[in-house]
């Protein structure tokens, strides 16, 4: 009799954990940067519990740049990832399936293009011919900064130094600007540094950030895409009605002391980030045309945006 | 015990004079305003930085991945890279055949295959392992062929002309003869796999330190940044110096050989 009793616990414990393994579908979700606070929401998701909720068990990784995410999906590592339309364009050209299928941000809230405040730039006319620090060839922050050389009517050196080394090469004056992202550029701009460049106001809006998902996710999946939508956008809701709970949130993700870099977060990225995911079509193409341009690409700015992303699941409706 | 002599006292001081200087200047140079705080923290600053993460569970954990990926890639790359040593050491033909494909191999910045990797094996464990495995494993191989090529053949001779087996050879001649270039080889593949395992963890992973070096990056956190180094400094030079005294042991049949 205690044998077949234990026998029934074990083979219900199975039935149970195989049961609950068929409910819990895994997504591999691959982020663009580390600490970035646009992506911070899918955390939030992740630890309200909306992920789970919707059956999701989500794989998510933090990778060094987008090149690396995006070498992620082509291999299979990531279902969805996070990326800008220039860069879809240029994988898919290269045979990569993927479509857009959500806007994180846009514009480009928390890009600027900032120099030293003892620094005698004062516009973008005055850094002709200097040095300006990015992160990597072919990224936004590449792309931004040949936007505003070229707004201006002038030519810039630029500088590679990698996201982690942009205030350090700015501070130590190895670099005369940098073009630089959000969070980091308010933790730049608590050190003493201005901006030349507010690319919010300044550049044509455009997708700095957008979900992407394989070909294959959204054909065979799309509940699964919808699913991570759902969840992501519900999460950045609950996140701008509950600052005090968001800041704390923002504070641990973020590993940041300064509360006035975690309330300019808060403030810029979570509140005005897209809470719906809706594409709008114009933003892809002066995304392209902007990225042709700076990067001597031609063929980029005859890329249809149509072929770029796919509005079946937008907009994210939650409740 | 043979007590150490003077010199062995001067040279230990010396070694440890340069790391107190080094470690005065560090904090002097922060503490005078002679260097930018925010790039350069204060020694000070890093090491209570260093205490807190050592607190820290989500760091531990991290910690604890790198530490086990390296544990494994080397646990491969050791046995391995010295079988093929060897093997390819006591074949000349062999030798001739595979020597230029170890040397390119090991002359090739294998860092260019990362992607080629991610792709093949995804970003999680195997890959790091993988991954490292690779990077530490023709140093060893190499060494594996020098240690062999290194047995001096008069003393095989005279071994032989004394009527030793083969077991008697290889345990009593080749393993003495070998054991110095063999740790010194293993000293530097472990070398290789730990920059392995963290460069993998910097280009694309969910945790470990490599991850958190880029994540400190990041967001500017240079006093997490500089601990984060200075921990893995300490137990890259900890692990080498263990060897080294092992290689020392071993070898000290060629000090009173002279």
């Amino acid at each position: 009799m205690k044998l077949l009793s234990a026998m029934c616990v074990v083979l219900g414990s199975l039935a149970m954990t195989m049961s609950g393994a068929h409910a819990q579908a895994t997504v591999k979700i691959g982020l663009a940067v580390p600490n970035n606070t646009y992506y911070a929401a899918i955390f939030a998701a992740r630890d309200l519990g909306y992920l789970k909720a919707a059956g999701i068990n989500a794989d998510i990784v933090e990778y060094s740049g987008g090149a690396a995410n995006q070498e992620a999906l082509a291999a299979g590592a990531a279902d969805i990832i996070t990326a800008f339309p220039p860069g879809v364009a240029l994988v898919t050209s290269k045979g990569t399936k993927e479509k857009m299928i959500a806007t994180i941000a846009a514009p480009a809230y928390g890009w600027y293009m900032l120099v030293n405040s003892d620094s005698p730039y004062k516009t973008m006319k005055d850094l002709a011919g200097k040095k300006v620090g990015i992160t990597t060839k072919a990224s936004t922050s590449d792309m931004f900064a040949l936007w505003a050389a070229d707004h201006a009517g002038i030519t810039v050196q630029e500088i590679p130094v990698g996201g982690g080394a942009l205030i350090n090469a700015l501070k130590s004056h190895q670099v005369d600007a940098i073009s630089i992202f959000a969070s980091l550029s308010f933790k730049a701009l608590a050190m003493n540094t201005r901006p030349v460049v507010d690319f919010a106001k300044e550049m044509p809006p455009t997708i700095t950030d957008a979900w992407v998902a394989s070909q294959d996710m959204i054909d065979k999946h799309p509940d699964r895409v919808k699913a991570v939508l759902v969840a992501y956008y519900k999460a950045v809701d609950y996140m701008r009605k509950h600052k005090a709970w968001t800041l704390g949130f923002l504070k641990q993700h973020m590993k940041e002391n300064d509360e006035k870099v975690v309330e300019q977060a808060f403030d810029v990225e979570t509140m005005q980030q897209s809470s719906d995911g809706v594409i709008d079509e114009k933003w892809i193409h002066d995304s392209l045309a902007i990225a042709s341009k700076g990067w001597n690409m031609p063929d980029l700015a005859k890329v249809n945006p149509k072929d770029l992303y796919t509005n079946e699941f937008l907009p994210v409706k939650f409740q | 015990m043979k007590p150490a002599r003077r010199e062995d006292w001067l040279v230990l001081a010396g070694r440890f004079g340069i790391v107190i200087v080094f470690a005065l200047a560090w904090e002097v140079l922060g503490r005078m305003g002679k260097s930018d705080p925010e790039l350069l923290p204060p020694l000070s600053k890093v090491l209570a930085t260093l205490w807190q993460l050592l607190h820290d569970p989500d760091f531990m954990v991290d910690l604890r991945v790198t530490l086990v990926e390296i544990a494994a890639a080397f646990a491969i790359v050791a046995p391995l890279g010295l079988l093929i040593g060897f093997v390819v050491g006591e074949n000349q033909r062999l030798y001739d055949v595979v020597n230029p494909t170890i040397q390119l191999m090991m002359a090739t910045p294998k860092a260019i295959f990362l992607p080629i990797f991610i792709i093949a094996f995804g970003i999680g464990f195997t890959e790091k392992v993988v991954f490292s495995t690779m990077i530490g494993l023709f140093a060893v191989i190499l060494a594996g062929i020098a240690a062999v090529h290194s047995v001096p053949q008069g003393l095989v001779t005279a071994a032989r002309s004394f009527g030793v087996n083969r077991r008697q050879l290889y345990l009593q001649i080749y393993l003495p003869a070998m054991t110095p270039l063999i740790i010194g080889g293993l000293r530097l593949g472990l070398v290789f796999t730990i920059f392995g395992v963290l460069l993998s963890e910097m280009y694309a992973a969910s945790n470990g330190v490599g991850h958190a070096f880029v994540a400190w990056g990041e967001s500017y956190r240079m006093p997490e940044l500089m601990a984060g180094v200075l921990l893995i400094v300490v137990i890259t030079v900890a692990l080498d110096e263990m060897m080294r005294l092992a290689e020392e042991h071993y070898g000290k049949w060629r000090k009173s050989a002279r």
